[in-house]
């Protein structure tokens, strides 16, 4: 055998275990990770930090509690400890994901065990949702070419306006959507395109539709976001990528169609029942335009809270529809908007659909302005124009954030505990475990999950008259803890005839709070009273 | 297995195997169910992830495309076995001596004693071109192989005492591109892979060029036979039923409707198997080679003696995937590339009988592979698993597409918990949406293959293959599971026959010369 006159590329020992990446390799990938982004990660450290202060304290007492959160705790508990999808009958009101979440985050961590009140769990919960979400909201700012100053001040205006910070405190089905349509958008907009990416983005799609089905509405600016970042070489297998993983959505009708629960039929819960309810049959809230209307009332009450991101928001998202780089982001934003002028129902927390993308595209739209390159290259007219903006944003900045700051540090400051919590705790004192009652949605988890009160003798006041089988079961009420207004409202009779007919064989026994919005009055039920099925 | 079953005991063995299978479903449904459930989404996820990993980024996807070879300087030799192949070899060496490469011989080995005629064909186009081929006796033994084959040429090759950097393997029907050696060449050079394997590809996705045709045509065959079977006797044929059997266009349709669905899927594995699996378990270090197309650097054939004590293990049914997971044990890296025009063309089996007892045989080999052990010796942990599940992966697949909607039946019927009936679906779905993604890649393939075809109005892909693969993935995968039960049963039994596919030249016959010939353009 002769030797060979051209060597062969030799190859080493340790060059050949690059086949197989082991320890070393990904030790030395980490390392070089690190040096790339680590002034990132310290940013993202530092602002998460501050986020998580500012969402953390004093959010046991701030805000009041209300009925959606005590409602998914119910099902969230329902979930750890029987494995249902609801305490009651589940009437397809939402996709469960989002409790779904909750009970596994608990059954991880003993949430429910850990808190004393089951609501600090759900604020717990929502505290997590809010950092994951702020980590997010950097990275997607990053991805949108958004240099570290913009992306920070992306997330500084999520996490610290006051209207966001109220609003994502409260435990809703929408601030776990965040998170993942967040995510969707990251994965959607990576740079090398990759499949397994997209895989990702169709996931964490079908993650946001199932945790709240409302989340389908944003369809439109994924389809944008698609559009943009697709490559045409890849393009078909790309959308069966993510149609693959997107479509695991169908699990949720697929679990209505298992049940017989699909299609509306009488006798039973169904899914597109309930929805034709949602759709068309709801109270509707009226278009914003209608200066009569709820939705006007509602967002009258969210400007309360802060109206510079708001507006700057909309201003940002009009601008952003013309920029390439925001369009998707922003086509998202016009979507969730649009349900206010549609003139159907607008649930109460809608607003917490809006805020991340208003964030994200103000730092955008301010991040393509007033950039030291395009203020260089440009002519007198342009740089006055841009001048302008920033004296603008200079001046917003100068009166909303002394505004937000004293707003922050009194959402953040002491506050009496919500009348619901005082009733709670005295309920748990006072009211011996045997005891039917009728409760607020906020105290059915507190008492059957924390005070041991059996599931059957604690009913959420709006299952007495909407759910057969609670209906059925009732023999007698003895205590009702609800607030003030539930007996006061006209609808009241229509909507809750049992609770009213058994307060007025009722007494007082204990009171909380004074804002009439809010106080709660415990009554005790007279033994003599026999509730008639159907009120 | 030291003593061997005989056949009867191997199917009861095989067939009682698959009884106690049953027995946990019956014994706990909701377990067990969802454990297949858990199981087959994983399976599926995964086969969908193999198979698109060569179009993971679109740089990736178009990456092969782009290479352009420097100038060769490397020696190469080409071992081509070939036995009773007279139809096929001429043309076969008439390219072999055309390939623009300095510096290559092709040895060709033929088992003379009782096939004179390829011999004769071989020593023509030793005579004519002595630069270029050379004919190789085979050794004096009494089984006729393709590995024996092999070694041979090597012994004569190293004895000789030539020069050479490069071994490839070819097969009688094989064509190769006239730059297939140059990149190579170059391959080699620059990644310093011990192995190169170039892509095969199956072409003949419609059956009209397999030349097999009821004399009298199907549908007057048709006619006499039911005839026959009503007990009416000889019936005169009408004659409109002859002039429609005659129409080429009536043939062609017929042929891919009856055996379209599995050449197309036939094809079409291939065609994934090449441009994203391979390269896939190429980057993970575990790898089967295919059996042509293949080519080893000296350093390699070195590591590999002194490793095995030989080159192509002569007791094992599929020697090359062996060698490839043994280079994965002695830390070679197996390049792959994987560019249309290049591609080796060969030709779909005959029929679905000869195409089981192919996957029969690979299985078989398969078992064989994972029962010598080779494999344990891998490097790390995660290679080791990635070899069983590769090594398995065959028998996975197939049954779990097999077992899919049989797991749903099974969590509907039984009324188990709905989350188990929910999980059970993932698969389904899953499944489903890889049936799209087939047929996207079957445009791709199309697409990719068919300037090669050009011309050939008849190689496009139709409509009806389309329906093919996406109505014959079941039963595909079906053919699949049932090779998998035989060659369970025949390993059992210790039956190794079956060892060579037979060529019927179907590919040769495709007109592609004109572009095959055609110099690649960078």
């Amino acid at each position: 055998m002769t030797t060979a006159p051209v060597e062969l590329a030799r190859v080493t020992a340790s060059d050949r275990s690059a086949a197989a990446p082991g320890a070393r390799q990904a030790a030395q990938w980490a390392a070089l990770r690190w040096q790339r982004y680590r002034l990132d990660a310290l940013i993202l450290m530092a602002v998460v930090a501050l986020s998580g202060v500012v969402h953390a304290r004093g959010m046991a007492d701030y805000p009041n509690w209300v009925d959606d959160p005590g409602t998914y705790l119910s099902q969230a508990w329902s979930f750890q400890h029987d494995g249902a999808l609801s305490p009651y009958t589940y009437f397809y009101d939402h996709a469960p994901l989002g409790w779904i979440t909750i009970g596994l985050y608990s059954m991880l961590t003993n949430g429910f065990g850990r808190h004393a009140l089951a609501m600090d769990f759900g604020n717990e919960a929502m505290l997590m949702a809010k950092l994951v979400g702020c980590v997010l909201l950097y990275l997607v700012a990053r991805r949108l070419d958004f240099g570290r100053v913009w992306a920070t001040v992306a997330v500084l205006l999520f996490a610290l306006n006051p209207l966001a910070l109220t609003y994502s405190r409260w435990t809703y089905l929408d601030n776990l959507v965040t998170p993942w349509l967040l995510l969707a958008v990251l994965m959607a907009t990576g740079r090398r395109k990759h499949l397994g990416a997209f895989a990702v983005a169709g996931l964490a799609f079908a993650g946001a539709a199932m945790t709240k089905e409302t989340a389908l509405l944003t369809a439109p600016a994924f389809a944008v976001l698609f559009w943009q970042h697709i490559d045409r070489r890849t393009r078909g297998k790309t959308l069966a990528v993510v149609a693959t993983t997107a479509s695991l959505m169908l699990l949720y009708p697929a679990y209505a169609l298992l049940k017989g629960e699909l299609f509306a039929g009488p006798g039973h819960n169904s899914l597109l029942g309930t929805a034709s309810w949602q759709l068309a049959h709801r109270t509707p809230s009226g278009s914003i335009l209608d200066p009569a209307s709820v939705t006007r009332d509602l967002w009258q009450g969210w400007l309360t809270y802060d109206s510079w991101l708001i507006w700057a928001g909309i201003g940002a998202g009009i601008i952003g529809l013309g920029r390439r780089r925001l369009r998707g982001v922003a086509v998202l934003l016009a979507c969730q908007i649009s349900v206010l002028f549609t003139g159907g129902y607008v649930p109460f927390m809608q607003i917490v659909n809006l805020l991340p993308w208003m964030a994200l595209l103000v730092a955008g739209v301010l991040a393509q302005v007033l950039r030291p390159s395009v203020w260089l290259r440009s002519g007198w007219v342009r740089r006055i124009g841009i001048g302008a903006v920033a004296l603008v944003t200079a001046a917003g900045a100068a009166t909303a954030l002394p505004h937000w700051y004293r707003a922050d540090v009194s959402i953040m400051g002491p506050h009496t505990a919500p009348p619901l919590k005082q009733a709670t705790a005295w309920v748990s004192d006072h009211v011996p475990r045997d005891q039917v009652m009728v409760v607020h949605d906020a105290l059915w988890t507190e008492l059957v999950a924390k005070q041991g009160f059996t599931p059957d003798n604690v009913i959420i006041v709006y299952k007495l008259d909407s759910d057969p089988a609670v209906n059925a079961r009732l023999k007698r009420i003895d205590f009702l803890v609800l607030p003030d207004y539930y007996y006061t409202t006209p609808a009241a009779a229509g909507q809750y005839p049992t609770a009213v007919a058994a307060r007025d064989r009722a007494v007082p026994v204990a009171h909380f709070g004074t804002d009439p919005t809010s106080a709660v009055t415990v009554y005790r039920v007279s033994s003599a009273w026999v509730p008639r099925p159907g009120g | 297995m030291n003593r061997p079953l005989n056949s009867r005991q191997a199917w009861f063995v095989v067939f009682g195997g698959l009884a106690l299978l049953c027995l946990p479903p019956v014994l706990w449904p909701d377990t067990s169910i969802l454990l297949i459930a858990v199981a087959l989404a994983a399976i599926s996820g995964t086969t969908l992830a193999f198979q698109l990993y060569g179009w993971r980024t679109p740089e990736h996807s178009v990456a092969d495309g782009a290479v352009v070879p420097s100038p060769a300087t490397l020696r190469m030799a080409i071992f081509l076995a070939a036995r009773k192949e007279a139809t096929v070899l001429a043309s076969t060496l008439q390219r072999m001596v055309t390939l623009r490469h300095p510096s290559y011989r092709v040895y060709v080995v033929i088992d003379h004693r009782d096939d004179p005629e390829t011999l004769e064909i071989a020593r023509r186009f030793e005579a004519e071109h002595p630069q270029l081929i050379r004919v190789v006796a085979y050794p004096d033994v009494p089984t006729s192989s393709k590995p024996i084959a092999l070694n041979e040429a090597m012994r004569q090759l190293v004895a000789s005492g030539e020069r050479w950097d490069v071994v490839g393997v070819a097969d009688a029907e094989d064509r190769f591109h006239v730059d297939l050696l140059a990149t190579v060449d170059h391959l080699c050079r620059t990644t310093g892979a011990g192995i190169v394997q170039g892509a095969v590809q199956l072409v003949n996705f419609e059956t009209t060029t397999s030349g097999h045709h009821v004399p009298d045509g199907y549908l007057v065959a048709f006619h006499r036979w039911l005839g026959r079977v009503l007990g009416l006797g000889a019936v005169a044929t009408p004659p409109g039923l002859r002039r429609i059997d005659r129409t080429p266009r009536f043939r062609r349709w017929l042929g891919r409707i009856g055996s379209g669905w599995w050449r197309a899927s036939n094809c079409l594995e291939y065609f994934k198997w090449f441009t994203s699996r391979l390269k896939l378990q190429a980057a993970a270090g575990v790898i089967p080679l295919g059996g042509n197309t293949v080519f080893f650097t000296r350093e390699f054939m070195h590591d590999l003696h002194d490793y095995t004590g030989t080159w192509w293990d002569e007791d094992c049914l599929t020697e090359d995937c062996k060698i490839g997971i043994v280079a994965s044990v002695l830390g070679h890296r197996v390049e792959v590339f994987s560019i249309p025009t290049m591609a080796t063309y060969e030709e779909t089996p005959a029929t679905l009988t000869k195409f089981i007892r192919q996957r029969v045989r690979w299985m078989q080999g398969f078992i064989q592979v994972f029962f010598e052990g080779t494999w344990t010796k891998l490097p790390t942990l995660s290679q080791r698993l990635l070899a069983v599940f590769v090594l398995g992966f065959q028998f996975f697949q197939a049954f779990s597409t097999v077992l899919a909607p049989v797991a749903v039946v099974l969590a509907l019927t039984h009324k188990a918990p709905t989350a188990v009936a929910l999980i059970s679906l993932v698969p389904l779905l899953v499944g489903g949406w890889n049936v799209v993604i087939d047929l996207i890649m079957m445009r791709d393939f199309g697409l990719a293959y068919a300037p090669a075809a050009a011309g050939r109005r008849r190689t496009r892909v139709r409509l009806i293959d389309y329906v093919g693969v996406a109505l014959g993935t079941f039963l595909f995968q079906l053919a699949l599971a049932v090779s998998a039960v035989w060659a369970v049963q025949r390993s059992l039994a210790g039956i190794t026959n079956w060892v060579k596919t037979e060529h019927l030249g179907a590919h040769v016959q495709l007109d592609l010369e004109p572009e095959l010939a055609r110099p690649r353009t960078a």
